[in-house]
């Protein structure tokens, strides 16, 4: 068993990186292989500045909140918390002063964060099985949405645990000496994460999140880095 | 909905099109490999790469709106290009066993994508303004256009019209002898309405400010349309020409999907400016052609014309107006008008105001639909829909929206600025029982000149 959490919070992290930067990279040059446009396409009426408006359109969902304002606030919650989430596991890497200007502990906002991508996650998949959002769903929206959910929630089963039920083995240097031992390439397993009652959290976290991060550049996930180019685009 | 109403069949009527070589099935792929070269660019296939499945399209297709078939979703339509390119046209994924193929595509997947792209989008563009990514249904569905149009599959309606203007130099075949004897008649006609004896129609005048370009169906059949335009032109002392070589602001070529007989047909219009030496060209009320002109010429020959912007004549009246070189009775037509958005003028032309500053200065009571502006809904009428009459009922169904959005405003009289949205609001008047006259912006001014 213990060669599987091996294999699992060390060999395939790397591959899935390994796999997530080279996919990414090549989904990207295949777009920019084409032939560019002569001249990009304006939509009227046209909005000076125009590279403000593609930031409001990339970051702000108008468009969703014109339409759908419900969906927006998931939205908007969702990927706020995505960001949060983001801070916070580089927090568990090194301190960063510029994370601290509002002082909190680690991890970032006290158990609420998961919980709150957990529901909107949830609300997501649901979302998908109304008409006309039915009709139009493929497999790989529920795959990836209830991947999404696997990952949410052992993560914040493991930051529950800790900041509510004050559940102690499992403490923010255990977390830091694995990840930096994976970022110095010198992979180091502390006791704690393999050996005690909540490690299978912690693995289940990081297997998810693996598959997750090598199905990345495959997927519609790849919105993430297309949403701003396309924006602009729109934006002329 | 007409899912199984119409066998896709016009292939084995006209396939010829003009400026594509011969269609044997066996060089059909290499045809539609070179039409999927030349026409995918960056942003398209970006926009195949970007879509998350959000649904949000939906509403904002007026097939989808009116029918409720999840078949019309943009995101479905264009889902029919994206698996035809994986299969049949990628490097590596067509030679997987199972899965791809290098052969020529089954009848199901091309007629599914023939319907797809020629009558389930009207490449109105309404999808990109509400697409949280900026995907434009249309432009995609444009690529699958030129690849149907480069094995000659294309509607009927969008055949025969481009072959004539090849031939003649306009869609309806008018020769120009024809069209001067008309432009001759016309004059004998507003000069007696205007009562100026010797009144003439400057033809083919050099160095005029304004040239300005009919629709044929104007110069032939509707003569008092084009004659409504030539008035405000007088009437406002233009320094106006019309050219005899060139009477066309029509380009069904351009939603055949083909960038290169665009060309062909809009050099035309271009060339009889250049002859003129005019200054500027005014075009009469026509969306696609406004479009083209206006932006997909430009686009395509990768510079700005070295003339000022070509202006749809709806702009020039504003501009009269503004200046006081016209003056219109007010409240002439009774009853609640209101203006429809042609898609290629305004969402995807830029043309938003100027109409709508027109409508104010003839009317107190004008009403604005929901939505209006650049979110108008598609009258179902674009995409060269209106010009094929086997689709007749395919856009009577599809423009269910619009007429539910026309009977909101309780509008007596629809102002458009476009031919194809004129016919089709005309029919859908008919078909739900609106009881609405549908006018051109144009005609309202005119039958409002105080002269």
């Amino acid at each position: 068993m213990q060669t599987v959490y091996y294999i699992i919070l060390v060999p395939m992290v790397y591959l899935a990186f390994a796999v997530f930067i080279v996919g990414s990279i090549v989904r990207i040059a295949k777009i920019f292989r084409e032939p560019p446009n002569p001249t990009p396409l304006e939509i009227h009426p046209v909005k000076k500045p125009g590279w403000l408006w593609t930031l409001t359109d990339t970051f702000l969902f108008p468009t969703v909140r014109r339409h759908k304002p419900v969906l927006w606030v998931f939205l908007m919650a969702f990927h706020i918390c995505l960001l949060l989430l983001l801070i916070g596991h580089l927090e568990l890497l090194a301190d960063f002063a510029v994370f601290q200007v509002i002082p909190h502990e680690i991890f970032l906002g006290n158990g609420f964060v998961g919980l709150i991508l957990a529901v909107c996650l949830l609300y997501f998949l649901f979302r998908r099985f109304v008409t006309p959002v039915k009709d139009l769903s493929v497999p790989e929206d529920y795959y990836l949405l209830i991947l999404l959910f696997l990952v949410v929630i052992f993560g914040s089963e493991m930051d529950w645990a800790r900041s509510w039920y004050d559940y102690g083995e499992m403490e923010v240097t255990d977390y830091r000496t694995y990840m930096l031992s994976l970022v110095m390439l010198k992979p180091e397993l502390p006791y704690s994460t393999t050996f005690s009652g909540h490690s299978f959290m912690l693995i289940l976290h990081v297997f998810f999140a693996n598959l997750f991060l090598m199905f990345f550049p495959f997927s519609q996930l790849m919105h993430a880095i297309f949403s701003l180019p396309m924006n602009k685009l729109r934006r002329g | 909905m007409q899912q199984n109403s119409k066998p896709v069949d016009d292939s084995h009527q006209t396939p010829k099109t003009p400026g594509s070589p011969g269609f044997e099935p066996a060089r059909q792929m290499a045809y539609m490999r070179r039409a999927v070269k030349d026409n995918l660019s960056r942003k398209i296939q970006a926009m195949l790469n970007s879509c998350v499945n959000c649904g949000m399209c939906a509403q904002s297709c007026h097939y989808y709106c009116s029918t409720g078939d999840s078949d019309v979703i943009p995101v479905k339509k264009f889902e029919k290009l994206t698996r035809l390119l994986r299969t049949h046209f990628h490097p590596l994924k067509s030679r997987l066993p199972f899965y791809g193929s290098k052969d020529q595509p089954d009848e199901q997947m091309m007629a599914a994508l023939y319907k797809a792209a020629y009558e389930d989008c009207t490449l109105c563009g309404k999808c990109a303004l509400t697409c949280p990514m900026g995907i434009n249904t249309g432009e995609i569905l444009s690529l699958a256009r030129a690849m149907l149009c480069s094995i000659g599959r294309l509607p009927s309606g969008l055949v025969h019209p481009v072959e004539t203007a090849f031939e003649v130099g306009n869609y309806l075949g008018l020769t120009t002898q024809d069209f001067v004897e008309n432009i001759e008649w016309i004059a004998e006609e507003l000069g007696d309405e205007i009562g100026v004896e010797g009144f003439t129609i400057p033809i083919d005048k050099q160095n005029a400010e304004v040239l300005y370009i009919p629709h044929p169906l104007e110069a032939r059949d509707l003569p008092f349309l084009l004659m409504y335009a030539l008035k405000i032109l007088y009437a406002a002392g233009e320094d106006y020409t019309v050219s005899s070589y060139d009477f066309d602001t029509v380009n069904y070529a351009y939603y055949q999907g083909s960038k290169d007989n665009m060309m062909r047909i809009a050099r035309r219009m271009l060339d009889a400016r250049e002859k003129l030496q005019a200054r500027s060209i005014a075009l009469a009320p026509c969306g696609h052609g406004y479009r083209v002109m206006r932006w997909e010429a430009e686009k395509y020959l990768g510079k700005r014309f070295d003339f000022p912007p070509v202006q749809s004549i709806v702009e020039l009246i504003d501009r009269y107006i503004h200046q006081g070189r016209i003056r219109l009775e007010k409240n002439k037509y009774e009853g609640p008008i209101t203006y429809h958005d042609p898609c290629n003028i305004a969402r995807r032309g830029g043309v938003i105001e100027p109409p709508r500053n027109v409508l104010h200065a003839l009317t107190s009571d004008f009403v604005e639909m929901q939505p209006n502006r650049a979110r108008n809904f598609c009258c179902g009428g674009g995409g060269g829909l209106a010009s094929t009459g086997d689709f007749g009922k395919l856009r009577v169904t599809a423009g269910k929206k619009k007429a539910e959005q026309i009977r909101q405003t309780g509008a007596k009289i629809v102002a458009t600025n476009c031919f194809n949205c004129m016919t089709q609001i005309r029919d859908l008047s008919k078909a739900y029982e609106l009881g609405i006259e549908v006018k051109s912006v144009v005609e309202l001014v005119s039958e409002s000149l105080i002269m």
